[in-house]
């Protein structure tokens, strides 16, 4: 559970998050989403406590980051992939987490071997890839076992096959009841992922509701037929809003079967007949006002 | 805080740095004792110091040492993770203060073992025999010297988080603007200067009347110590960790 209360942060004139209110709850994936420069990353590292709110306040599990008995045990964070020392192997890097945080050294291996980096885990950190890096720095994240995961772009630089190793090991997270909260600036990837999502825009919080209920939108149908004019003569007589998609097709916004109808009590051929729904990223651009 | 210290401890022994310094400080410690030995310049009334004075010249890397300890962090980001495992950032600093005093005490003493396993044969074919409790003395204060220039570089570390800079500080400060002081000194004579932090840091391991008195350089080192790091955790809180 992360709770975060009308929280504001500023860096001298620049305003980076204003007045945000948001949560995320346990069992879920919540996706956090704005543009570059929203203010994701401020808000992700106020919540665990490395930057000083200006005012409001980021709870997690009901209490500030800082106030936590055992916060590796609570809260794992992944927020940038270059935390390395490139000296470093990526074992010891996880070691010296544990032994901070009074987590047993084995542990290492076990989060070594739950993102399949052991096979690299005593190679220098400086012959990594970004993909690599990133699986060291959620597997540091994943080392005290914690109730609440909170990770800002994890996919980033992860080839298709690691993104669905990402998106299968957080779904999991989830349905084991912990509170995923996971920020992107690539919709397509969220949209698979998430249960919620938070939007975020220019420091303001434009909205939080479930994915479902952001791309759930009007019914919208595709239709094509080799006598275009006739059908949408048809669909505006019967009241209904259209727009053109390419020479023989249009989109219309009703049910599918409604549109069937109305072109079988006028005899028109239709050559397609498909729902379409808005995709998350459709109802982000259209909350964001456009190209962000 | 016992597992703090050795996250720190293992922060050092997971990286080169450190053995690269600790080599760095067997080569110049062996030097300067070398250098001293050969020279026939032991004339002071403690031989055994002049030789731990000698081979004091490197603990400069010890403050190193210390420096890295904290500015590593920030120069590669793992302040981050650091912070993250341990919010409390006053401990965290200060385990780095008690690991880099560890690590300042096992560095002197390898610069100890260098210089008197250089001079007590070299002296011994002469005919002069060292050791005995006059060696555990000034094996000792050159040990702690070491020790206090690490907690120096983490004091300076948590001041000045850029690591070139807080090096170049380091450097310019204690081997150039202290030594340009002393020997402007013969002109202004000025009464302050045993009470520069590198003076009384020499304190420890000198024979030089115009310096203070080892205790006195050892209590007046570890107030610096002790003021600096106030301000560095003073800062460090109350900046945003990046």
């Amino acid at each position: 559970m992360i709770e975060v209360s009308n929280l504001t942060k500023r860096f001298g004139r620049v305003l980076a998050v204003e007045d945000a209110s948001f949560s995320a709850q346990p069992g879920r994936v919540t996706g956090f989403l704005g543009p570059n420069g929203a203010g994701k990353t401020t808000t992700l590292r106020a919540i665990v406590g490395l930057l000083q709110p200006t005012s409001g306040s980021a709870t997690v599990l009901g209490k500030p980051y800082r106030a936590l008995d055992q916060p590796s045990r609570c809260v794992g964070a992944v927020l940038e992939t270059s935390n390395f020392h490139p000296g470093r192997s990526g074992r010891n890097h996880l070691r010296v987490l544990a032994v901070a945080a009074g987590i047993p050294r084995s542990r290492a291996e076990d989060v070594l071997k739950l993102v399949e980096l052991d096979d690299a885990a005593g190679r220098r950190v400086r012959g990594y890839s970004l993909g690599m890096r990133q699986r060291l720095a959620l597997a540091g994240a994943l080392l005290g076992e914690p109730d609440v995961l909170v990770l800002d772009e994890p996919a980033n630089g992860l080839d298709p096959a690691g993104i669905r190793w990402l998106r299968d090991l957080l779904r999991s997270a989830a349905a084991e009841g912990r509170t995923v909260l996971v920020s992107s600036h690539v919709l397509g990837e969220v949209s698979q992922l998430a249960d919620d999502v938070v939007i975020i825009n220019r420091g303001r919080l434009v909205t939080q509701s479930t994915v479902a209920e952001v791309t759930a939108g009007g019914d919208r149908t595709r239709v094509r037929s080799p006598d275009v004019t006739r059908l949408r003569e048809a669909v505006a007589a019967a009241g209904l809003v259209d727009r053109e998609a390419g020479t023989d097709a249009l989109v219309v916004e009703a049910a599918p079967a409604r549109v069937g109808e109305l072109a079988a009590a006028k005899g028109i051929v239709l050559h397609e007949l498909v729902a379409e729904k808005a995709t998350l990223e459709e109802a982000f651009l259209e909350l964001v006002g456009g190209g962000g | 805080m016992t597992g703090l210290v050795l996250s720190e401890l293992l922060k050092l022994r997971t990286i080169r740095a450190p053995l690269g310094l600790a080599l760095a400080v067997i080569v110049v410690s062996g030097l300067a004792v070398a250098a001293t030995v050969g020279a026939d310049a032991l004339e002071s009334s403690s031989r055994e110091l002049d030789i731990a004075d000698a081979a004091e010249v490197s603990s400069i890397l010890a403050m190193i040492l210390g420096i890295l300890l904290v500015t590593n962090e920030y120069r590669h980001g793992t302040i981050t993770p650091t912070f993250l495992v341990a919010p409390a950032r006053e401990r965290v600093l200060t385990a780095k203060l008690i690991a880099a005093g560890i690590a300042g005490v096992l560095i002197g003493c390898l610069a100890a073992l260098v210089a008197f396993a250089i001079a007590i044969p070299w002296l011994a074919t002469d005919g002069d025999s060292l050791g005995g409790g006059d060696t555990q003395v000034a094996v000792l204060r050159l040990v702690g010297s070491f020790a206090l220039a690490a907690l120096i570089g983490v004091a300076v570390g948590t001041l000045i988080h850029s690591q070139i800079g807080a090096i170049v500080a380091a450097f310019a400060w204690f081997l150039v603007v202290e030594p340009l002081v002393w020997g402007l000194g013969e002109l202004v004579d000025w009464s302050l200067r045993p009470y520069l932090p590198g003076s009384a840091l020499d304190a420890l391991v000198s024979t030089d009347d115009e310096l203070l008195s080892a205790p006195s350089g050892l209590l007046l080192s570890l107030a610096y110590v002790g003021v600096l790091f106030a301000a560095g955790t003073l800062l460090t809180l109350r900046r945003d960790a990046d």
